[in-house]
């Protein structure tokens, strides 16, 4: 689908690509997003690469946004929201750099935001069975328990809590860029929680993805095996910290 | 009398003694150069100060197992000690946690300025 021309796109359209050693696919990824649509803003945040993405970014045409260090992927994602959200953004699109998400599907991801539907729109690969890779099976597993505990929380339909590739609302951008601690890491079930717990609306898009072609896999073996329990507890952190607020404003 | 009512050993009570003077001389040397937080120094020499007392007087530790209902008393010395370490981990972790946040705000602001600044903001 490319309905870009349909939807009234406008100059606070931005895109926010966390990059980390992406130098080799980062300047695909930003040139086919322009290419559909350039009026975009592309806020690439370079999370302290050292093969030269940055560069490869800017070349490109993206703005670059350098962390002193690495820092972790939520980090960098949370900085390129609060640069955003200074620079007047209204949605935002959150891509990754290493090629798994299609521009081509930003259309499809942008429209629930722009025609008021959703706050948060989530890009799933599991609608649809649009994943154009093999998950591996721990990946799926862990992602299907997260996406049943995260819709029995929610009282909605969520199929892929891990999906990186999101649109947002100026009400959530505004929330996600003020979280003080926004998760460093893996920013997923727990902030689609948080955003709900804030009466923020989420949505799910089916969206095509591909394996990513990047060096480092953000879930790895070594990452996947620790990933649920620190995930069981962040969800767990996040609903504790929500009911002491609730008890503090009432 | 059981080996739990000897007590502690010459050998051993000068062991534990050089050890508190040397958590002891450790603190005060880093807190004389500001290398080390206030509450967490006095939290060090208030535990030399324990290590000391317990070798100059073992048998009041000893008393003390007996009347807590411990019938071997480095029974209570280890546990006191796990207990000891677990706060203090606690503590740091909890510390650290907040640093951390803070820490990584201000990267982030950090970033957010240099950007800003390349801009001709």
């Amino acid at each position: 689908m490319d309905s870009g021309k349909r939807i009234p796109l406008t100059k606070s359209f931005h895109v926010v690509i966390p990059a980390y050693n992406e130098a080799a696919s980062v300047g695909r990824v930003i040139h086919s997003v322009l290419d559909r649509f350039p009026e975009a803003h592309i806020i690439v945040v370079d999370d302290g690469s050292t093969d030269g993405t940055a560069r490869a970014a800017q070349a490109a045409g993206a703005k670059v946004v350098r962390m002193p260090f690495n820092s972790g992927y939520g980090m960098a994602l949370q900085t390129g929201l609060r640069w955003a959200r200074q620079h007047g953004a209204r949605y935002v699109v959150m891509l990754d750099a290493d090629g798994q998400h299609d521009p081509k599907e930003l259309p499809a991801i942008l429209e629930p935001v722009l025609r008021g539907r959703a706050d948060v729109a989530v890009g799933s690969r599991y609608l649809s069975s649009r994943a154009r890779y093999r998950i591996p099976v721990a990946r799926r597993l862990g992602s299907w328990i997260f996406a049943k505990l995260l819709s029995i929380l929610t009282g909605g339909r969520i199929t892929d809590p891990t999906s990186g590739f999101q649109c947002l609302s100026a009400a959530a951008l505004e929330m996600f860029s003020q979280i003080e601690d926004f998760p460093p890491a893996t920013p997923d079930a727990d902030m689609l929680l948080y955003a709900h717990l804030e009466g923020l609306r989420i949505c799910e898009v089916p969206v095509t993805m591909y394996a990513d072609e990047g060096q480092d896999s953000m879930h790895s073996f070594a990452r996947s095996f620790f990933y649920a329990p620190k995930m069981v507890v962040a969800m767990a952190g996040v609903l504790l910290a929500w009911h002491r607020r609730e008890a503090v404003r009432s | 009398m059981s080996p739990a009512h000897v007590g502690p050993t010459a050998s051993a009570r000068l062991l534990v003694f050089i050890a508190g003077l040397l958590v002891c001389g450790w603190t005060l040397h880093k807190l004389r150069r500001r290398g080390l937080l206030v509450p967490l120094g006095s939290l060090f020499l208030t535990a030399s100060g324990i290590l000391i007392c317990f070798s100059a007087f073992p048998r009041v530790f000893d008393r003390l197992a007996f009347a807590l209902g411990v019938d071997y008393p480095p029974v209570l010395y280890l546990a006191g000690l796990a207990v000891l370490l677990m706060l203090l981990t606690i503590q740091l972790a909890a510390r650290l946690s907040v640093l951390d946040v803070r820490c990584r705000r201000l990267t982030q602001e950090l970033a957010l300025r240099d950007a800003a600044r390349a801009d001709g903001e």
